[in-house]
C-alpha cells in the first residue's frame, strides 16, 4: 500500500473506531486490519511516526472532536475512536520516548475537590492527547495543592479543571485563586456541566470550553 | 431527638433491576440513536455487573428538625444548610429521616479494570451502571421509610442529597455523624465524598403537612444540571 493511502486507512481507522483486526465495531469493517495493524505496518514500511502522528492519529482526532461537538457522533463513538487512537499511539511511544516525535505541549487536567465526577474530564483527556498534546490527569477530587505541584512539575503546561456539581464551582473558584495567586502567567481552562462565560470570567480562569474540541481550540491557539 | 434506627438492609442482587434508558441518559446518546452494537454491550454489561452489587442501606429519623433558620434545618444541634429548594420542600416536616445506601466496591473494581485494559467505553458504562444501582438502593430505602412512616399516618417528601439542589457536599460529614452507627461501612474522605463511589446519601422530611411531589427538575436552578429531566 502507498504511504499515503496506509496513512489514510490509519486515519479512517481512528475516526471510525476500528481498533484492530479482531474488533468487532464498526461493523462496516469487521474482519478488516484496525489502526493496530496498520500502524506497524506503516512503521515497517519506513513512514514517520511524525507523520504517522501529524497526517493520520491528530487528523482523524479532529474530526472526531468536531462531530462529537456537531453532535453528528457521541461518547461511546468518541471512546471507541480514542481507543483506537491509543492502539495506534502504543507503536509511536517508543519515538516520543527518544524525541524522535515530539508533543505539541503538556496539559495538566482534573476534577476539582469535592467532586468525583470525571466523564467530561476523561472525555477532553482523550481528545486533547489525540491533538498531539501530553496529558497529565491528576484524577478527581483534586485539590489546590496538588494542581500546584503538578505545575511547578511541568511548568509549561496549560491546566484544565472540571466540575460538574453546582456545590463544586466554590472549590473551583478557590482552586483558580490558589493557582494564579502562585503562577499569576499559568493558563488555565475550566470546563463541565454548572460553568460558563461569565464563571470563567468572575474567577479569573483564561479560557470556558463548552467541549473538548472547543479546549484543544484554545490549546492550538497558544502553541501556534 | 433520635427515635428510630432501622437496621442495615440488604438488597440481593436478583432484586435489584435498573433501566437501561438512564445509562443511554448518561452516556450521552439520544435515544433513537443507540445503534446494535452499543444495545449489546449494554444488556452484556448489565448482565454482568448487577451480580456484582452489594447492595446495602439503611436510614435513622429524628423528631422535631429546627428549620426557624432561613434555609437551615437543626438537628441534634447539627445546622444543615440545605438552600432555598430543600428548605421550602422540607420546612413543614415534623420528623427528618436521613439515609445511606451503597452498591459496595465490587462494581467500581469491575469499571476500574476494564478502564486500565484500555477499554474505557465498556469502564464508562459499568460506571455508570453502578451509580443507577446505587440511586436504586436510593430508592429502595425511600419506599421503605414511606411504608414505615404510612404506618405512623405520617407521609413523606422527596429526598435530597448533599451536593444537589444546592446543598453544600461538606454538610456530608454532619449527615454521617448522625447516622453514625448506620453507614453501611461508607466511609466519608477529607472533602465529604463517600467511599464506596458507588453510594447514596440523603434526607427525606416526614410528617403529615409534607408531600412527595415526584421528579422536581422544574423547580430546581441548577439550569446544566446532567440528571436534569432524565427521568
Amino acid at each position: 500500500m502507498e504511504n499515503k493511502d496506509l496513512l489514510e486507512k490509519i486515519l479512517e481507522c481512528v475516526e471510525f473506531g476500528k481498533v484492530n483486526k479482531a474488533a468487532p465495531f464498526p461493523p462496516a469493517m469487521k474482519g478488516q486490519d484496525g489502526a493496530d495493524e496498520l500502524t506497524k505496518l506503516a512503521i515497517e514500511q519506513g513512514i514517520d511516526p511524525a507523520e504517522i502522528l501529524n497526517d493520520a492519529l491528530i487528523r482523524a482526532m479532529e474530526k472526531v472532536g468536531q462531530k462529537f461537538s456537531e453532535k453528528k457522533i457521541f461518547v461511546p463513538q468518541m471512546l471507541i475512536s480514542a481507543k483506537a487512537m491509543n492502539a495506534s499511539m502504543e507503536h509511536l511511544k517508543p519515538y516520543f520516548q527518544s524525541g524522535a516525535v515530539k508533543r505539541k505541549g503538556k496539559f495538566i487536567i482534573g476534577t476539582v475537590s469535592g467532586d468525583l465526577h470525571d466523564i467530561g474530564k476523561n472525555l477532553v483527556a482523550m481528545i486533547v492527547e489525540g491533538a498531539g498534546y501530553e496529558v497529565i490527569d491528576l484524577g478527581v477530587d483534586v485539590n489546590s495543592q496538588k494542581f500546584i505541584q503538578s505545575i511547578r512539575d511541568h511548568r509549561e503546561a496549560i491546566v484544565g479543571l472540571s466540575a460538574l456539581l453546582t456545590t463544586t464551582m466554590h472549590s473551583m473558584k478557590n482552586i483558580v485563586a490558589d493557582i494564579k495567586n502562585e503562577f499569576p502567567d499559568i493558563k488555565l481552562i475550566i470546563g463541565g456541566a454548572p460553568v460558563n462565560e461569565d464563571f470563567k470570567n468572575e474567577i479569573g480562569a483564561d479560557n470556558y470550553s463548552a467541549d473538548p474540541q472547543a479546549a484543544v481550540n484554545y490549546l492550538n491557539s497558544l502553541v501556534a | 431527638m433520635k427515635v428510630y434506627s432501622s437496621e442495615e438492609l440488604s438488597i440481593p442482587s436478583q432484586d435489584i433491576s435498573i433501566n437501561k434508558v438512564n445509562i443511554i441518559h448518561g452516556l450521552g446518546v439520544p435515544p433513537d440513536e443507540v445503534d446494535p452494537y452499543l444495545d449489546s454491550l449494554l444488556d452484556s454489561l448489565i448482565s454482568d455487573a448487577i451480580p456484582l452489587a452489594e447492595l446495602q442501606c439503611s436510614y435513622s429519623l429524628f423528631a422535631d428538625p429546627d428549620f426557624t433558620s432561613q434555609t437551615g434545618m437543626a438537628v441534634e444541634e447539627k445546622t444543615f444548610s440545605l438552600g432555598k429548594m430543600i428548605f421550602s420542600a422540607l420546612k413543614n416536616s415534623s420528623h427528618a429521616a436521613f439515609f445511606i445506601a451503597t452498591a459496595g466496591d465490587r462494581i467500581e473494581k469491575y469499571s476500574k479494570e476494564f478502564m486500565r485494559e484500555g477499554h474505557a467505553l465498556e469502564g464508562l458504562i459499568v460506571d455508570l451502571i453502578g451509580s443507577e444501582i446505587a440511586e436504586f438502593g436510593a430508592g429502595f430505602i425511600h419506599q421503605k421509610i414511606g411504608q414505615d412512616m404510612a404506618v405512623r399516618n405520617m407521609y413523606i417528601t422527596n429526598r435530597y442529597s448533599p451536593g444537589y439542589c444546592g446543598w453544600p457536599v461538606s454538610d456530608q460529614k454532619l449527615l454521617f455523624q448522625l447516622m453514625a452507627k448506620a453507614c453501611c461501612s461508607v466511609q466519608l474522605t477529607e472533602s465529604s465524598l463517600m467511599l464506596p463511589i458507588k453510594s447514596v446519601s440523603g434526607l427525606i422530611g416526614v410528617g403529615t403537612e409534607v408531600r412527595n411531589r415526584g421528579y422536581a427538575c422544574a423547580k430546581c436552578d441548577a439550569e446544566f444540571c446532567i440528571y436534569r429531566d432524565k427521568k
